[in-house]
Parts: structure tokens; sequence; C-alpha cells
């Protein structure tokens, strides 16, 4: 066990769990650039549209450009989505992120490998001029109330808020990592023509400018914060709750 | 005329609709993490001026700013300027003046006690320093800029 960190670590951290209860996950990378947003696109699609064929506007990109720049909201938001047969990028004037398909988590192994194409690619590209922020997303969803089920207490007047719906935020800072953990056990989730209640455990890690450079060690600091996220998961299940969930140690 | 903007982001799942909080859609949402304290920093050694005009830098410099070959606020430096800032004292209750340099670099600017000039640069992956009154300028690495603001506290 870690002493330090507030979650207990455990000693080994299992590679596999079934069901599998990641929804999504994401590695995001914010920069800035000094290219127009309207020549971004196409200069990434010319790169990967061997293996991301398809090309999808989202929502955002209906905006008039002026108006997306003066809503800090929006500064970050994908405008285009590529899709592939097993992930999909999200591209915006200030980020590009690699995502899992819905419910298809392939593994970090094959997350890594996508992500070490990817990086090659936008360093061949070049419209990256400097890293803002690295991170790592993971989603996972359970079809039951996972406070239940997590060494995560609320307490009201010294006793357990149990049976309550409820959500919390909070920043687990291990510098130079910070997370964001979100805890909800009622959520929805729409994945397809379907919408199910449950519990969502939401998991953000990241990088600052200054504690990662892209090309020269961004895949080791996303294996870092792959790392860390693990860590906060794994170290919030309660043991006998990780045993349902078959683990599997490499 | 109230206008609704659509989502920012499509999210594989939503809280239920107990949970939502509102105050969203009114514009109210929270901050991002550390970026309330850095607000407080930034007010407190640069006041509301030096406040607002990063605000500015921040969030409306894009790529091409000015005569069109601005580039934009360099995330580097900015997170150099911060961690320096936590160390600054601007003696003789000086409040510097900021800057965004056609580099997307920050510069501040100052009289120290003497009413002599310090120039401090955060670019990318150093500092570069004038200070008047000792005659001295130079560059130090980013990670140096405690060092740096010990220096300043005594002139």
């Amino acid at each position: 066990m870690n002493g330090e960190f507030s979650i207990p670590v455990p000693d080994r951290l299992p590679t596999r769990i079934s069901p599998c209860p990641i929804v999504e996950a994401i590695l995001e990378i914010r920069f800035i650039t000094s290219e127009s947003w309207r020549t971004l696109p196409g200069l990434l699609f010319a790169h990967i549209r061997d293996r991301y064929p398809e090309q999808k506007d989202l929502p955002l990109a209906q905006l008039p450009e002026e108006i997306r720049r003066r809503e800090p909201a929006f500064t970050y938001q994908p405008l285009v989505q590529f899709l592939s047969r097993d992930f999909l990028i999200q591209f915006g004037p200030r980020v590009v992120s690699l995502v899992t398909k819905p419910n298809e988590y392939p593994g970090w192994a094959a997350l890594e490998n996508e992500m070490t194409w990817l990086l090659t690619e936008l360093q061949k590209i070049g419209f990256i001029a400097e890293g803002e922020r690295l991170g790592v997303r993971y989603i996972n969803f359970f079809d039951l109330d996972i406070f239940e089920k997590l060494l995560l207490d609320v307490l009201t007047g010294g006793k357990r808020l149990a049976g309550a719906e409820l959500s919390i935020a909070t920043v687990l800072p291990r510098p130079p990592l910070t997370a964001r953990l979100q805890v909800v056990n009622s959520a929805i989730l729409g994945t397809g023509d379907t919408a199910r209640r449950g519990s969502v455990f939401d998991v953000d890690v990241w990088l600052r400018s200054l504690d990662f450079d892209l090309f020269q060690n961004g895949l080791a600091k996303f294996g870092e914060a792959h790392q860390f996220e693990k860590q906060i998961f794994f170290g919030l299940l309660k043991p006998e709750f990780l045993t349902t969930l078959n683990p599997v140690y490499e | 005329m109230t206008t609704i903007l659509p989502p920012p982001r499509e999210s594989v799942y939503q809280l239920s609709e107990n949970l939502r909080d509102e105050a969203v859609l009114l514009g109210v949402r929270p901050a991002v993490p550390s970026e309330a304290e850095r607000e407080d920093l930034l007010f407190s050694k640069l006041g509301p001026k030096g406040w607002v005009r990063l605000h500015h830098f921040r969030h409306y410099y894009s790529a091409g700013w000015g005569d069109g070959s601005g580039k934009p606020l360099s995330p580097r430096a900015l997170e150099t300027f911060y961690r320096f800032l936590e160390f600054a004292v601007f003696t003789g209750g000086a409040k510097p003046s900021v800057f965004l340099t056609d580099q997307g670099c920050i510069e501040l600017c100052w009289e120290d006690a003497a009413r002599k000039s310090v120039q401090l640069e955060f670019r990318p992956a150093e500092i570069e320093f004038f200070i008047e009154s000792q005659d001295s300028e130079g560059t130090v690495p980013h990670n140096a800029m405690r060092e740096l603001a010990r220096r300043l506290e005594s002139i």
C-alpha cells in the first residue's frame, strides 16, 4: 500500500476485468497552433484517411467561428470526428483526442499502439506548436449502486449516506499529475438506441504544459497518467467486489 | 431574448434529472481545478488591470492577432509565469504591467523602489530578465523561477 496518497493503492493492478465496465477511454492532447482552423481538418485527414476514412461534423461546427472563439466553454471542444473500425479521433482548433468506440474497450496495449501511430502522424503534419495539456480519461459504468462497492463514503452527522441519489466530484493531485474523479450512482448511459440507468465512475487524469513534451515523452506520459487512473480505480474498489469482476493479473 | 447554445460536448452519460445542475445552463460552471487560486494570485499580485489583460490574452488572442503574425499565448510560458507569481514579491507595492509579445510570450514590466526598470519575459523554456538597478540581463531556465523571484525581492 502507498502511505502518501489518500487512496490505498493495491500492490498489483489487474490488466483485465470481466465484465469490462469501461464505456469510453479518451487520450486527449490540448495544444496551440499558428494554423487557421479552416485548413486543419484537411491537413489531418490527408494523413489519416486510410485508417479513418469517415468524417463527421459535430453540432458545434455549425456555430460561426467568432462565437465559438468568444465562449471559453467551447475552447477545447472538438468540431470534427474521424472514424475507423476500432477508434475515433475527435478534432478541434485546440484539441485532438483518440477515443475508443462505446463499450468496445480494446485494452491499453491497443490504445497505446494507436496513439503511437497518431503521434507520429501529428508530428509529421507539424501544426502543433506546443502541447498545453495531456489527458487520459476513463468512463466506467455499473448497473448497480457503485457507492456500496467502494472504499468511499459520504457521511452526514457521522452516518453513512446510503440509498440517496448521489454525485460526488473531487480533485486528487499527485504532482505533476492531477486527477478529477466523479462518481454518480444515478446516471443515464446512452449508447446507440438504448438508455441504461446505473452508476458512473469517471476518472480524468492530466499533466500541465510544463510537465510533458509531446513529441519527446508524450507516450510515456500517457502511460503514467493511465497508471495513475488505474491506481485510483482499483484502489477504491472493495476487494470483495473486485473479486466478482474476475481480475486477470499478468 | 434568450439564446441557447448547443451543449459543448456530447457525453456518453448524463446525470439523472434530480442530480443535474441547472446553474450550468445559466453560465455558472465549476472552475478548472486550481484556476480559482490562480485567479486570486493574479488579482493580488497584478491588480484588476493585470487580471483583465491576462484574461484577454488567454481567451481572445488567437493565432494572427495584431498585424496578422501574432502567435497565440504559449501554455508553457503561461505556466512558468503562474509558478513565478507564487514566489514573487514586488517591492514598493508595485503592480507590474503585463503584455503579450508577438511570439506568444508574457512580459512583465515595473519599476522597483528606486524607480529603476525591471523586465521579465516568460518564454516556453526560459525566462529572460533585465534588472536596471543591477545592470544585469540574461536568461534562466523555467525551473529557476523561484531563485529569480528571490533575487528580485532584494531590489
